[in-house]
């Protein structure tokens, strides 16, 4: 055995304790969002969902001007034309240019799915929110309002408030929605706030002198917009359908005006011919769809405080 | 279990009655005339507005309305002179009946199994291919499903006839269309569900006890899996009953979608109140039901009595 293979202490030397940095986190700490973040960005699916939900939206806003045709624009001389140099979409049985049209249906329809599905959400989260909160009498007689209106069928609803408003806009279509759409929303708002206010942090701010209104604002409700997030990506889809059923069956969306709904109607009265034209819509609706449902799902696992630790840093 | 099914029973029979007074003051207000299109003197006009009883105040109409409604008249429609709401439903209703209740028991057949399979081979190829099936299926709409099918195995490969109602092979096409949907909701939904049950503590004892495979899988993970099932039963049924408006207008089905559909256009006063009713009565009488069946499968309803 060499004498340098022997460890001895005078090899070791103290380098220095630094007490003040010994409990100093050198990373930095992540907020619920941006974990949430990195997991869904994780989430390739997801992401191919979210890329094409924001292609669809830049393209309801610019579609339109990108070609020189109108919307509008009927010329029979060049009706049910495929895909072509002049019209990157081809034409309707009017002859009108169907790129054009196709954008502009993504803003209508578009415009329908979100504004109907957030305005849902918040007349549920402020009538589930007061319902679930103060509890009692007040939360008996919603909730019984709430049963009594769960009954009646959203769709014919919407139906007959558009035929009794008489014209057919977005206006009409969105109040349609929203008269008994609120209701689901309403349901789980109440039920996540009945799970939440007796949780200690509540007791916390009530303890501190908090007021009613700044525990829900404050506490109650940021608490429960990882799942509200992922119940508003779910909802879009089926505002849409809504909308593409409505116009479908003939009181939606009129002429020249258009939507998704509209376009698959004029395709489908002649589809036996042109089938390219109620596939066009249909493409553009079902992967709306397809691209919402998945990343609602992404969503969902990336946003559930369960999943959490799968990805800590 | 007594008063549970009381309670119920008080909501829907108020849900029913909130039903039936929205509607008639909805009819009321909409625009439009319903004797307007057609060539009408003044005399005829008021003679059938006196016919039909428009010419009395608004809650003479509503008590008489609600009068009829309890001896089970649904009025007269207002376009097709001399029928009664009743007799196009009685020719139209079996009919939509039909073809709901084949597309409801091929999407919970098929969406159980494929469902059950899934969660049972989860990670695995088959698993993948059923969530695919449920994505596309919870993603196309009806008319865009009904008119591909129609178009690729109606029209091109000559498989199945394009349209109407007369033979088992005219019902495959429509009843494949109407199923999807609901199809690709019941697989999703079970496979969550059977995927959660299968990690549950009482599934590791049946497993220590030496149960067999065939045995835990029918008698506790099924089992306790399909509660979400019932749930979602109501939201089924509403689901079926607005597709068969645009199937059956696909299809050319003489069913109640299509003169739902068409009294819209025609402002048919009488005939969209008289089908509104009988759809909302429906829809909340099968609600009432899912919520009793519901009450049985649930021990945690049937348990709060004692």
């Amino acid at each position: 055995m060499d004498s340098s293979d022997i460890i001895t202490d005078e090899m070791f030397t103290v380098v220095g304790k630094d007490i003040e940095n010994y409990n100093l986190i050198t990373r930095p700490s992540l907020s619920y969002w941006q974990d949430a973040w990195i997991r869904l960005k994780k989430n390739k699916v997801a992401m191919l969902g979210l890329a094409i939900i924001i292609f669809y939206i830049i393209m309801a806003i610019i579609g339109p001007y990108m070609t020189s045709a109108d919307y509008r624009m009927t010329n029979s001389a060049i009706a049910d034309q495929l895909p072509s140099k002049e019209h990157w979409f081809g034409t309707d049985s009017l002859g009108r240019d169907l790129w054009a049209r196709v954008w502009l249906g993504a803003r209508v329809s578009l415009t329908i799915g979100f504004a109907v599905t957030l305005l849902n959400q918040f007349i549920g989260i402020i009538i589930g929110g007061i319902s679930g909160y103060f509890g009692g009498k007040l939360d008996m007689i919603i909730m019984r309002i709430i049963d009594v209106l769960y009954g009646i069928p959203s769709l014919i609803v919407a139906i007959l408030v558009i035929l009794v408003r008489g014209e057919s806009g977005i206006a009409s279509l969105i109040i349609a929605m929203i008269i008994t759409g609120w209701i689901g929303s309403a349901r789980f708002v109440r039920g996540q706030v009945l799970q939440l206010k007796n949780q200690e942090f509540v007791l916390a701010a009530k303890v501190l002198g908090a007021s009613s209104m700044r525990i829900i604002l404050r506490h109650l409700i940021p608490n429960m917009m990882g799942l509200l997030i992922t119940n508003i990506t779910m909802a879009i889809p089926g505002a849409i359908f809504s909308e593409a059923f409505l116009s479908y069956i003939g009181i939606g969306i009129q002429p020249p005006d258009t939507s998704w709904g509209q376009l698959a109607r004029e395709g489908a009265q002649v589809f036996m011919a042109y089938p390219w034209e109620i596939f066009l819509p249909s493409f553009f609706i079902s992967t709306t769809m397809l691209s919402l449902n998945l990343l609602g799902d992404g969503l969902r696992n990336a946003l559930d405080p369960k999943m959490r630790g799968t990805a800590k840093v | 279990m007594k008063r549970y099914i009381l309670q119920r029973l008080i909501i829907s029979l108020l849900t029913i009655w909130v039903l039936v007074t929205v509607v008639f003051i909805l009819v009321r207000l909409m625009p439009g005339d319903p004797f307007i299109s057609e060539k009408m003197t003044p005399e005829i006009r008021k003679n059938m507005m006196e016919y039909h009883g428009f010419d009395k105040p608004w809650y003479v109409q509503y008590f008489k309305y609600l009068n009829n409604l309890l001896h089970g008249d649904l009025g007269l429609s207002l376009k097709y002179s001399n029928r009664s709401v009743n007799t196009i439903l009685a020719q139209s209703f079996p009919i939509s009946a039909d073809l709901g209740i084949r597309a409801v028991v091929l999407a919970t057949v098929l969406g159980l199994f494929l469902g059950v399979m899934a969660a049972l081979n989860n990670g695995r190829f088959f698993d993948y291919f059923c969530v695919i099936i449920a994505i596309i299926g919870v993603s196309v709409p009806d008319f865009v499903a009904g008119s591909v099918l129609q178009y690729v195995f109606g029209l091109k490969l000559h498989m199945f006839p394009i349209a109407r109602w007369e033979s088992f092979r005219h019902t495959v096409l429509p009843v494949v269309a109407l199923s999807l949907n609901t199809l690709a909701v019941i697989t999703r939904t079970m496979r969550s569900s059977m995927l959660e049950v299968i990690n549950e503590d009482y599934i590791l004892t049946a497993k220590a006890k030496g149960l067999s495979d065939c045995e835990i899988v029918t008698r506790h993970e099924i089992r306790n899996a399909i509660l979400p099932i019932v749930t979602i039963l109501g939201p089924i049924t509403a689901g079926i009953l607005t597709g068969t408006f645009v199937i059956e207008q696909i299809y050319a089905i003489p069913g109640m979608g299509r003169f739902y559909v068409s009294g819209i256009n025609d402002r048919d006063y009488s005939m969209i109140l008289g089908m509104t009713v009988f759809y909302g009565v429906f829809l909340v009488a099968a609600n009432f039901v899912v919520d009793i069946i519901y009450g049985f499968v649930d021990p945690r309803i049937r348990i709060s009595e004692k």
